[in-house]
């Protein structure tokens, strides 16, 4: 397994699309807040009605603004790692390799999960490093001990791996990455948008994306989910999405 | 020893491979020889499990290819030159495939030599001609040093001095006691390379044996041509002598008998011979006729049947 789990690395890295891919995602993930950081007025009203200046959640919600499109190309890594080999026909040299196709899958998955959390810890470390130093500069800090900002910390670095599996999913049961694409990308930005600004008392809490965004919001919405349970949610509905895929890819000729 | 067990497959409403049954021997090179559609390629990506049968197995030396632990190193596959991602270089793509199999890395840069790709093994394969895939492919193949070679049209796409140089290499590996399947369209190709041969159309297996006993089997080997202005009463001659006749105007052929019977035979009734030709059926011929029924997408005849 630990070979396998090297193979599906370098096939990771030798691709350069994923390397743009993942030089991307650091630049946007950590530029953004940086420059928000930096241009934002800190002492106009926020979206509590509070200056910036004195609302610490707010602030940190600013330096990770790169990873709403962060966590997205997140998602898009995922769909990479299977629909590339699908595109390209390397799924055969892949699953002539390894018959017992599970065990790549569970490869991909687990280098997904290790590889998203290495990356999310060290863009948001750098994001928080980055931006909490523009800010202090600008004479408000972030203020590591407020009440919450730990946990939008923490649920921005989680909330990678989910991305990431949720697209590993849609990518096995679709196939052709671009199609998985343009899924993982317009589901949660248009879609459940949509969904949730029409239909917020009844289903939108169970708009998947949405619900996992429920822990990196300042505080509970009403008809959400809590922070904890939305982020379970998520994670949920991306573990059924990889197995249904995985099933599929089973079933199906390579 | 790769057995093939009943194996059918569909796609949709088309039958690709209809209980196909035949076996490879070890230490020789069989030519997998079809028309275009009649099931070759898809019966390999079965025998690797990349396809799922309806119904049969395909095993190699009792175990199917899932049971293999480390399948690389027992059965090596060159399916199609195009299973590569174009922005990966070469040598990485064989990388990957080692690591998964626990191969040695070093093998790579072997069979890299090996094939002569050694000068562009840190090049993208997106930059490689056809044939430069195809000597990938092979690498890709002989990385785990495998008992069990599975070869889909390997010489597409190569120059002669390539494809003398993939035939002296089967040809090598199946003396080195490995068991070599090799597919083609083309018999006279197989004709040059394979000691034995399995023949197919339609998913249906039409013959196997020796390629000696496939050219003896197919039309019995020969038949002569005769044509005389007495061809009625020479071809009823021929066949009290035991021969078979098979009447033109003005002219038979006959099987079962040789020319100099034929010419014999003329000479002693004083009968007048206007033709008298050996013909040997040719490999391709014996393909043709052996396939004929089983043709998936056959071309109408020429005026005068150009068989």
């Amino acid at each position: 397994m630990i070979g396998l789990i090297r193979a599906e690395w370098l096939k990771l890295r030798s691709v350069r699309s994923n390397v743009i891919l993942m030089i991307s995602i650091a630049v946007l993930a950590v530029g953004l807040g940086a420059l928000l950081a930096a241009v934002v007025p800190l002492d106009d009203p926020g979206p509590n009605g509070l200056p910036l200046s004195l609302d610490p959640l707010i602030r940190v919600q600013l330096v990770t603004a790169g990873f709403g499109l962060g966590l997205a190309l997140l998602g898009v890594l995922g769909v990479q790692v299977i629909g590339q080999e699908y595109r390209f026909n390397t799924i055969r040299a892949t699953f002539a390799a390894t018959p017992r196709r599970g065990r790549v899958l569970a490869a991909k998955a687990v280098l997904l999960v290790v590889a998203t959390l290495l990356i999310a810890a060290i863009l948001v470390s750098l994001s928080v490093a980055i931006g909490g130093a523009i800010l202090a500069g600008r004479g408000v800090g972030l203020d590591m001990s407020a009440p919450g900002t730990w946990r939008l910390l923490i649920g921005t670095w989680l909330l990678a791996p989910g991305y990431a599996l949720a697209g590993f999913g849609v990518g096995m049961i679709l196939r052709q990455p671009i199609g998985s694409i343009v899924a993982v990308l317009a589901w949660p930005m248009v879609i459940e948008q949509i969904v949730v600004g029409f239909l917020t008392d009844s289903v939108g809490r169970w708009m998947p994306y949405h619900a996992g965004g429920q822990v990196v919001e300042e505080h509970a919405r009403e008809h959400m989910f809590g922070p904890w349970a939305g982020f379970a949610y998520f994670l949920g509905f991306a573990l059924v999405l990889c197995l249904i895929g995985a099933v599929l890819v089973q079933r199906r000729d390579a | 020893m790769l057995e093939v067990r009943h194996l059918t497959k569909r796609f949709g409403a088309v039958l690709a491979v209809n209980d196909l049954s035949f076996d490879v021997r070890e230490g020789r090179v069989t030519g997998f020889l079809g028309p275009n559609g009649s099931g070759k390629s898809t019966t390999m990506r079965i025998m690797l499990q990349l396809d799922r049968p309806q119904a049969g197995t395909a095993t190699f030396s009792g175990r199917s290819y899932r049971e293999l632990k480390h399948p690389l190193r027992e059965v090596g596959a060159l399916l199609d030159a195009g299973y590569v991602h174009p922005t990966r270089t070469a040598s990485k793509h064989l990388r990957y495939l080692a690591l998964s199999n626990s191969i040695p890395t070093r093998r790579v840069d072997e069979v890299l030599e090996l094939v002569g790709l050694g000068e562009v093994a840190d090049k993208r394969v997106g930059g490689f001609s056809l044939g430069m895939r195809q000597r990938l492919g092979l690498a890709g193949a002989l990385l785990g040093d495998p008992g069990v070679l599975l070869f889909d049209e390997p010489v597409n796409g190569l120059d002669p001095e390539g494809i003398l140089w993939v035939r002296t290499f089967m040809q090598r590996l199946a003396a080195e006691g490995r068991t070599v399947l090799v597919s083609s369209h083309l018999l006279s190709e197989m004709a040059l390379t394979a000691n034995d041969l399995v023949v197919i159309g339609r998913g249906q297996l039409i013959r196997q044996g020796s390629v000696d006993e496939f050219l003896n089997q197919t039309a019995s080997g020969g038949w002569v041509e005769v044509r005389s202005p007495q061809a009625e009463v020479l071809a009823a001659l021929v066949e009290g002598s035991g021969g078979r006749v098979t009447r033109g105007q003005g002219s038979f052929s006959a099987s079962g008998v040789t020319a100099a019977d034929v010419g014999e035979l003329a000479a002693a009734n004083g009968i007048v011979l206007h033709e008298l030709s050996p013909k040997q059926v040719s490999l391709e011929e014996a393909f043709i006729e052996a396939t004929r029924d089983a043709q998936q997408y056959t071309s109408a005849p020429l005026a005068d049947g150009a068989s």
